[in-house]
């Protein structure tokens, strides 16, 4: 890691654990109340940004609240989301970040499939699916190829993501390989990392929610390397929320000098250059189309097939 | 006789007791009841101490948590068919952490039958630790570790070997022994019994019912499970054993292998297997390693559930997430988990000492995670086991002494009580487990010296279960406690017809001490026989019943025997608690 990534890293996981200590500093305790005043606004991101929203909130020292898809938002809290993904009712603003669909492996079996590939994108991916990693080059110890995915019918990430997949194999190798499908992207990344390999070789997933576990995969016994398909869906983020004080959040969010830290956390900003972003990401594909409504419904229909 | 899923929560809860820890609530504070499996409890107490003196609050009002001890099985069934409002088992959780979520689908489950929705909802880990299966150190090293993938496979062919552990080169091992709790009882047990499934199948996706019965399934998990040395509702039973025979210089003589969670071999290691807190305990001579199986392994996962339930205001919801928050986002209070021996569920927090190779474990295992069946599978699965389990062959030896007539509570007698405990627990056998009836008095036989009677020889259930239900109803109290003779010729008879493809056992159920002085209240000789019997343990697991019984004296023949000692003061307890002694088969 160069020196400038490297201390930019430092100030990232620094601020994290600042803001952890925000939210949960033992003096004056856990709260989740907020002072009545211009900076009583708090923000809350889709669990696959939690990560990155955590550096963001301490950086403008604003509060982090936990969100989930299907809970509700309280007054004055701006929530970070896929717009399909938000309750009604919201004023949501323009497009502030976006991810593309990747796919993540731990390093042992994406040097397997790399073996046998040359590339790891969704076709070899496809490849390995419904096979044993004996039957592929690797070791007869890491049992079936397993792959992780969040469910579509859960979040807007886990669509799309499932959009990629979908057809890679036929349901019957699908079925047999999907062994981690979790709430969200957010998730997804969590139990990657917290299972290690045994619950998932693979994912097809965000790269921002694979982005904030890269640094957590080494104290689980391995690397997460992140693999970009020649082109993918990308997921995109608006901000939203009700409230005094929620319009000027929304703004701040979107500023120029923000970038850097989204970048450096993993999140790809939808208005200014991606110029610094986090160590061992590259560069994406290009944009495949999200699927349009009917298209959501044979993909849902799918998923019920194979789990 | 085979339990249903909605029985076998049923048999958790009957014998799995609760205990509340008492947290203070400050005035005018809205309390968040916390309900936690054992295992953890002593770890989110102190959190929640922690987190209630930082004065938490939920827009303004002050929220504090309270700790409550419940299995996870009790929990489930409590949550299933609704919390008693009598405050019997505390009060209604707001957050409920089972040992696994497995636990909350079966509960959603069973909701979802009765027409309710779902409460257990989308969760957090506190904190993971796998299932593995741990052996005396050199045994491990004979058998190939720490290099060899080993798993189940291996142990069923190691253990159908008639040479046992001659195979490599240590006749003086015996057989292949292997210590497993009930699944019925136990999330240990149920978790290692799954794992037997799918080592049977070859599979790793989720069993289905067709797999229970594929051709190979029966015979896989009949062999491994004769290797058993006799089942239970705890994994400490085996532990504890393990540890006294270690002290005693034989640590590779009560069982050749145990499955338990990895957690627990840090705390036998440690030379406290309870985990008591000991502050000098004595560690083992001889360590034990984890093998995670290469067939893959479960995880208990300890999950946070917030319940989704009518009974949760927002308040209480914002406070529970609040304290979930704290303890598994706080890195501070990750790093306690892992100080008590479980991987964090945290994953910002790494993995670290003690879970390392010192500890005869790899951080880095296991390869391959199996996933909890769906849970009519589930059901079906358990109710299979019941079928493959090894067979019992038990004498169960009443104490009908005159101080069995005295009050044991609500109006009955402890003979009563005892009586409906021992009807109660024949459910739990299947109809090919084979059961005799002894009491013993010393006024039994007028002019023969002898303080026991052989009421209903051992013989299968399956036909024996009415008479031993008449002979029961019909038994009276009267004479004194001719206890060491008595349990000695109990062994001696089991002994004489002893059959190596069975659980030999006695159940010995008093409420005195011996005072049949004529015969020799001398305990030392009985110890003696019992801890001879190396090619044919019988094991005797003693009922201390009552406040009277001589807890002492049981417990050294328990121990002798290489079996568990159970204690029910209460009499209003014995129901529970001989379920527990029936789990042991």
């Amino acid at each position: 890691m160069s020196g400038w990534r490297a201390a930019l890293v430092a100030v990232a996981v620094g601020a994290v654990i600042l803001a952890a200590g925000f939210v949960f500093g033992r003096d004056e305790g856990p709260s989740v109340s907020q002072p009545d005043d211009g900076g009583g606004v708090a923000l809350a991101c889709a669990p696959g940004l939690e990560s990155a929203c955590r550096v963001v909130a301490a950086e403008l020292g604003v509060p982090y609240r936990t969100w989930s898809v299907g809970s509700g938002v309280p007054d004055r809290t701006v929530v970070v989301a896929p717009a399909a993904d938000l309750p009604d009712g919201l004023e949501a603003g323009p497009v502030i970040l976006r991810s593309p669909i990747v796919i993540g492996a731990w390093r042992q079996r994406a040097l397997v499939l790399l073996s046998r590939c040359g590339a790891l994108d969704f076709e070899c991916v496809a490849g390995a699916l419904g096979m044993s990693w004996s039957e592929i080059g690797g070791s007869p110890e890491w049992g079936d190829v397993k792959l992780g995915l969040a469910d579509p019918a859960a979040s807007e990430e886990g669509m799309l993501a499932w959009s990629a997949a979908a057809s890679l194999a036929d349901p019957e190798n699908m079925a047999l390989s999907i062994t981690l499908v979790a709430s969200s992207d957010g998730r997804l990344a969590s139990d990657m990392v917290l299972f290690g390999d045994s619950r998932a070789d693979l994912a097809i997933t965000t790269e921002a929610a694979l982005a904030g576990q890269m640094a957590n995969a080494p104290g689980r016994g391995g690397r997460i390397e992140v693999f970009y398909p020649v082109s993918s869906p990308w997921v995109e983020y608006v901000a939203a929320g009700r409230g005094r004080g929620v319009s000027s959040l929304k703004e701040r969010l979107s500023a120029p000098e923000l970038e850097p830290l989204w970048a450096a956390a993993g999140v790809r900003s939808a208005v200014h250059q991606v110029s610094t972003l986090l160590d061992g990401l590259g560069q994406p594909g290009s944009v495949d189309p999200a699927p349009d409504s009917p298209s959501r419904g044979r993909l849902l229909t799918d998923w019920k097939e194979v789990r | 006789m085979k339990p249903q899923l909605a029985g076998l929560l049923l048999l958790v809860a009957a014998c799995s007791p609760l205990s509340v820890d008492p947290t203070e609530v400050p005035e005018g504070c809205v309390e968040i009841p916390a309900h936690v499996s054992s295992e953890k409890v002593t770890l989110i107490t102190d959190l929640a101490a922690e987190f209630n003196a930082t004065h938490p609050e939920v827009d303004g009002q002050c929220v504090a948590v309270t700790v409550y001890r419940t299995a996870s099985g009790k929990a489930a069934s409590l949550l299933a068919e609704g919390w008693p409002s009598d405050g019997s088992a505390g009060p209604v959780p707001v957050l409920w952490s089972p040992a696994s979520s497995a636990w909350g689908a079966v509960v959603n489950e069973r909701l979802a039958q009765a027409g309710q929705p779902p409460i257990a909802g989308d969760f957090q880990p506190i904190m993971l630790t796998p299932l593995v299966l741990a052996m005396p150190r050199p045994m491990a090293e004979a058998i190939g570790w720490p290099e060899a993938d080993i798993g189940w496979s291996d142990v069923l062919e190691l253990s159908s070997d008639p040479e046992g552990w001659g195979r490599f080169g240590h006749p003086e091992w015996g057989a292949f022994k292997l210590g497993k709790t009930n699944p019925n009882f136990s999330t240990s047990g149920l978790s290692a019994t799954i794992a037997i499934y799918y080592a049977a199948t070859g599979k790793r996706t989720p069993l289905t019912l067709a797999d229970l019965t594929a051709p190979g399934t029966e015979q896989f998990v009949r062999g491994v499970e004769a290797a058993t040395v006799h089942y239970g509702d705890t994994t400490l039973t085996f532990l504890e054993n393990m540890l006294r025979e270690d002290l005693n210089g034989r640590p590779m003589f009560y069982a050749s292998a145990v499955a338990v969670e990895e957690v627990s071999v840090i705390a036998y290691n440690r030379g406290d297997p309870a985990d008591k807190g000991l502050e000098d305990p004595t560690p083992p001579n001889v360590p034990l390693v984890a093998i995670y199986p290469k067939e893959g392994t479960l995880f208990s996962d300890n999950p946070a559930f917030v319940l989704d339930a009518p009974w949760v205001d927002e308040t209480e919801r914002a406070g529970a997430i609040l304290f979930r928050d704290f303890v598994v986002s706080d890195p501070a209070n990750q790093a306690k988990v892992l100080e008590f021996g479980f991987r964090p569920g945290n994953p910002s927090v790494p993995i670290g000492a003690p879970i390392n190779s010192a500890n005869g474990l790899n951080p880095s295992k296991p390869e391959t995670e199996l996933r909890v069946p769906a849970p009519e599978v589930l059901a079906a699965l358990v109710d299979s086991w019941e079928s493959f389990r090894k067979t019992a062959r038990v004498i169960m030896v009443l104490d009908v002494s005159g101080s069995m007539a005295d009050l044991g509570g609500d109006g009955f007698s402890k003979l009563d009580l005892a009586k409906r405990a021992v009807l109660a627990s024949l459910d739990q056998f299947k109809g090919e487990d084979e059961v005799g009836l002894w009491v013993f008095s010393t006024r039994l036989l007028s002019g023969v010296d002898q303080d026991w009677l052989e009421l209903i020889p051992p013989s299968p259930l399956s036909s024996s279960a009415a008479e031993i239900r008449r002979t029961v109803q019909g038994l009276i109290a009267d004479g004194g406690t001719g206890l060491y003779d008595t349990t000695r010729a109990a062994v001696e008879s089991v002994r004489d017809s002893y059959d190596p493809t069975k659980i030999n056992a006695v159940i010995l159920l008093t409420d005195g001490r011996c005072d049949d002085f004529d015969d020799g209240c001398d305990i030392e000789p009985l110890l003696r026989l019992l801890r001879s019997n190396e090619r044919d343990p019988v094991r005797v697991f003693p009922v201390a019943y009552g406040v009277d019984a001589d807890v002492d004296a049981l417990e050294a023949i328990a121990a002798a025997s290489q079996a568990r000692l159970y204690v029910a003061s209460d009499p209003l307890t014995i129901e529970s608690v001989f379920q527990s002694v029936v789990s042991n088969f």
